[in-house]
């Protein structure tokens, strides 16, 4: 091994760092994409959509990469600037799909809703595509770096979202293996963020080590709201044995849900309400000016946020036609309106308790689900703080291992003592003082928040990710201790008589903890199943981030109303040629493998056969 | 160099040492004649070879069914180089006499004919064709100049037909008696090949003219794919014309040009002039990082020393005697630290229309 690779598969940006093992501090590299018909050039990030060009729609070759001569879908900064004009042909958000148990994520369902009749792709397949693409970078940037691109010279750590079910992540593990990347490891993006962090203050050579900025006893929570989706993770920091090289030691103890809310809402918010605020001037634009409107407000925004010497800005919206004097709107956004809509729609000063309404089917829409439903990140971060302290209040290890301050006060949350920013949102100071301000204001009255600083918030979660994989290799730096970011559990129908219009409850025994680390094996003892031979057999599963506290083997009643069902799970043994539909009984060993997926064997008892469990990728319906 | 020139002047060597080589031959030559044939037709295996290769490199974008002949010829040239060569390494049997040696000679003196009129026609192709003589390759060339350059390849098929039927009757008519057969039958092997060579040769240069200059012609091959223009022609075009695109796409830069301002206010001026503002700067600072040259401010006083780099610097007003001047500054100066200018991948023609933004139609 020569270097540790990390791979960011973001909802709307990609990036990929290298880090050479002998010394260096991970850096990204460009990545080669088209720009327009004929034209390719290098960006550090790849935008995560993909155009399905129409036949003819471009000269031969001229959407042409080094590494693929012909190709008629587009990946990259062309794609998406294609795709805003002809969205009937642009898949995106692939990543949100990939996590939605409502559909089959094997099924070529994208774009979502387009009447294209055929070229659709599914979830994976544009997983997997964006990742080779990835993939035919690197190896361009290792030839320049070594002359030769040899995969097998690195380690490749690819980030998913701490809110990934297993589901998800062994989609993304699979998908990475078959874009050429082989095993990779898995590692959660708050996480990654969090590695660039300690990364950053290492490469700087600072008096200020990054252990100097923590303490035993804080509880960092990590805020990641990128362009679509939103994420958070709490890290403990811990007094570290006696003895150790480190003298903390470093805990991911919550994770929280997928939003699907991120910063390109707030520009379609902006774009909408200054379409509004035109059409009250008396000029209506059209879908096509709409799209320039949504620039010109990204870029208000921008402005306004950082700097607060501006009053207003002008936003002039041309005509897609030639004439750019005559047909040119113009009007202007003032401070106080975009600090209305963007710092108190998004971050409202809300109660703690005070939390988003119940959870809606994600995914199925893009933009407007979220933001019709709940706007305000403020909420999210009060559900995912209560939900994060009823966790700990489930086992008391970890409640121990949090430090009473977290726990105490008056508000029913696990209290955080200082932030780490992520994501191009926090790039505006404005927003990151309202976060730190709301999240003081539920601690306690005149406590402060502190801010950690962060590298560059783009990059961070693939520089992270690379930074993982050389302190996995060379065994120096320091591991956040994670494991399974929830606990998964497998449902028993309980034997009792049929009685018309009655479900009977569903009992589910727990088969992997959260906290599990990585490369743990264990048999189920104590609960046998009798598999009918030649025939699949399902079974319901189950997972939860809020239970802490259950050991393996811990039976929960009611695993439908406690518990988040995620896709069933289905085995099919061979047939036994002397005897059909014999039953065979076996027990359940669940492995957490050395990258990070999750693999159920059912073992039969009495020889060495085994059968591994499958994910049932359909749609419940 | 042209390859017309090229032709020109190695057809000119062949036809001078063939003819008067015999006439100016030293005595003490004379009995190595044989060789000095032999060497002489290697020379020309060697010339059909490289004539090939130029001409496949030249053709095999173009009109790729032109190539399946030039690689033919230069198989052939090579055939002849290795066929000579042993003639060349080999003492030649002392009974060969002087009629096949004049056999040989009249063989090579019409070949070597052909390949000045085919150099000529080539010459003529390249060089005097009118517009084709500065950035054209071939198939620019209007189509006027067709009438004149078919007559050469004409004559050119007919003259190495006509070769082809002399070798043959000469070397059954004149071959002596005492001749091995063995070696007769080599020699008219070589020479045939020669014959054949130059016979394909003209077959390409007449499918080629029909190509390029009849033009509509359904018997040729459609040309598909652009001609790319050699290094030195339209260089930077592409990339030129990506960078004028982006300015467009992003920041309606041409819109903005284009456009008479005259009849418009100011204010309808200065709305548009945001719209191109936001645009071109978002692209200029993607693809360059572009800073002042002097750091400090506009009107304050200079010294340009003696050592300062002359592209720094622009010196106006009263430039008189020698460093260390003194000065106002006027204008801070701009430079840039990157130039990351996108890459264009297909060669520009710079004398057809090329596309900046094409028509934009909404498919309702």
């Amino acid at each position: 091994m020569k270097y540790s690779v990390g791979i960011d598969l973001g909802t709307s940006n990609s990036c990929v760092s290298i880090c050479d093992l002998d010394g260096g501090y991970p850096a990204t590299i460009n990545i080669t994409q088209v720009l327009g018909p004929s034209v390719i050039g290098e960006k550090p990030l790849l935008a995560s959509v993909l155009y399905l060009s129409i036949e003819n729609e471009f000269g031969r070759g001229t959407l042409a990469l080094p590494w693929n001569p012909d190709d008629a879908a587009v990946i990259g900064a062309f794609a998406r600037e294609r795709g805003a004009l002809a969205p009937d042909r642009l898949v995106s958000s692939a990543k949100s799909w990939l996590c939605n148990p409502q559909v089959d994520r094997h099924a070529p369902i994208l774009p979502w809703k387009s009447e294209l009749e055929e070229g659709k792709l599914s979830p994976f397949e544009a997983s997997r595509r964006y990742l080779e693409h990835l993939r035919q970078a690197l190896e361009q940037a290792l030839v320049a770096r070594s002359g030769t691109a040899s995969l097998g010279d690195c380690m490749i750590v690819l980030t998913v979202p701490a809110s990934f079910d297993e589901v998800a992540r062994e989609l993304t593990h699979q998908a990475a293996r078959e874009a050429g990347l082989g095993n990779v490891t898995l590692l959660e993006e708050p996480q990654a963020a969090f590695y660039a962090w300690i990364a950053g203050s290492e490469a700087r050579q600072t008096v200020e080590h990054w252990s100097s900025e923590v303490r035993a006893g804080d509880l960092v929570l990590v805020c990641d709201v990128g362009g679509g989706t939103a994420d958070f993770t709490l890290i403990a920091v811990a007094a570290a044995e006696a003895g150790l090289s480190q003298a903390l030691e470093l805990h991911r103890i919550a994770v929280g849900e997928h939003i699907l809310l991120g910063g390109d809402n707030m520009d379609l918010a902006l774009a909408y309400a200054l379409k509004d605020q035109m059409s009250a001037e008396g000029h209506e634009i059209d879908h096509w000016q709409f799209l320039s409107l949504v620039h010109a407000a990204r870029a208000a925004k921008e402005r306004l946020l950082s700097d607060a010497a501006i009053a207003e800005i002008p936003i002039a919206v041309p005509t897609r036609g030639a004439s750019l004097f005559a047909n040119t709107l113009s009007t202007t956004l003032s401070r106080a309106r975009a600090m209305a809509l963007i710092v108190d729609g998004y971050f409202p000063r809300t109660e703690v308790t005070e939390l988003p309404k119940a959870r809606k089917s994600v995914g199925l829409q893009e933009f407007g689900l979220d933001y019709a439903t709940e706007p305000a990140f403020s909420k999210h971060l009060a559900r995912f703080l209560t939900r994060a302290r009823e966790n700990v209040r489930s086992d008391p290890a970890l409640a121990q291992l949090l430090g009473d301050w977290a726990q105490s006060g008056d508000a029913p949350i696990l209290r955080p003592s200082a932030v780490l920013f992520n994501g191009g949102v926090f790039h505006a100071e404005v927003l990151r003082e309202r976060v730190l301000e709301v999240l003081g204001s539920w601690v306690e009255p005149g406590a402060s928040v502190k801010e950690i600083k962060g590298v560059g918030r783009d990059t961070a979660v693939a520089l992270g990710a690379a930074y993982y994989g050389a302190a996995q290799l060379t065994g120096r730096g320091i591991k956040i201790r994670a494991g399974t970011s929830r606990s998964y559990y497998i449902g028993l129908e309980s034997p009792m008589p049929a009685v018309p219009g009655y479900t009977p409850p569903v009992k589910a025994i727990c088969i992997v903890p959260q906290g599990s680390e990585e490369g743990t094996e264990w048999d189920l003892t104590g609960a046998e199943f009798g598999l009918v031979t030649g025939e699949p057999v399902e079974f319901r599963f189950f997972s939860s981030a809020v239970r802490a506290g259950d050991r393996i083997g811990t039976k929960v009643e009611n695993a439908d109303k406690t518990l988040d069902e995620t896709s069933s799970l289905t085995v099919a043994l061979p047939p036994v040629v002397s005897e059909a539909q014999q039953v065979v009984p076996v027990t359940l060993r669940p492995i957490v493998t050395e990258v990070g997926t999750l693999e159920l064997w059912m073992c039969h008892r009495h020889s060495d056969r085994k059968w591994k469990l499958e994910f049932n990728l359909r749609p419940q319906k | 160099m042209h390859t017309g020139y090229m032709r020109l002047a190695i057809s000119a060597i062949i036809a001078v040492a063939l003819t008067a080589g015999r006439l100016l031959m030293p005595e003490s030559l004379i009995d190595d004649y044989a060789g000095y044939v032999a060497m002489t037709l290697a020379g020309l295996g060697a010339y059909m070879v490289v004539e090939g290769i130029l001409m496949l490199r030249r053709t095999a974008v173009q009109r790729p069914g032109e190539s399946k002949w030039s690689a033919t010829r230069i198989l052939l040239g090579a055939f002849l180089i290795l066929l000579i060569a042993g003639v060349g390494i080999l003492p030649l049997p002392p009974e060969i006499g002087s009629v096949a040696e004049s056999y040989r000679w009249i063989a090579l003196a019409v070949l070597s004919v052909y390949v000045l009129c085919e150099a000529l026609m080539a010459r003529h192709r390249f060089v005097e064709a009118p517009g084709a003589d500065t950035n054209q390759s071939a198939g620019q060339a209007p189509r006027a100049a067709a009438s004149q350059t078919v007559k050469p390849i004409k004559r050119g098929l007919v003259l190495s037909v006509l070769m082809l039927f002399l070798i043959v009757s000469y070397s059954k008519a004149m071959t002596p008696d005492f001749l091995p057969a063995g070696l007769e039958a080599y020699r008219d092997v070589v020479l045939a090949a020669v014959a054949l060579l130059i016979l394909i040769d003209a077959l390409v240069a007449v499918r080629k003219q029909r190509g390029e200059y009849a033009g509509s012609s359904e018997t040729t091959q459609p040309i598909k794919a652009p001609r790319p223009p050699s290094i030195q022609e339209g260089a930077g075009y592409g990339e030129v014309l990506a960078f004028l695109s982006l300015l467009q796409e992003k920041g309606r830069f041409i819109d903005f040009v284009m456009e008479d301002v005259t009849t418009f206010n100011d204010t309808q001026v200065a709305a548009a002039s945001r719209v191109v503002h936001q645009g071109c700067a978002a692209v200029i600072r993607e693809y360059f990082e572009i800073a002042p040259v002097h750091g400090g401010k506009e009107g304050e006083k200079l010294t340009i020393d003696k050592g300062a780099d002359p592209d720094h610097y622009r010196l106006v007003g009263k430039v008189t005697g020698a460093p260390p001047f003194h000065g106002v500054v006027l204008h801070r100066g701009w430079k840039t630290a990157k130039l990351a200018l996108p890459r264009y991948a297909t060669p520009v023609d710079p004398s057809a229309p090329n596309i900046i933004t094409p028509v934009e139609v909404e498919v309702r």
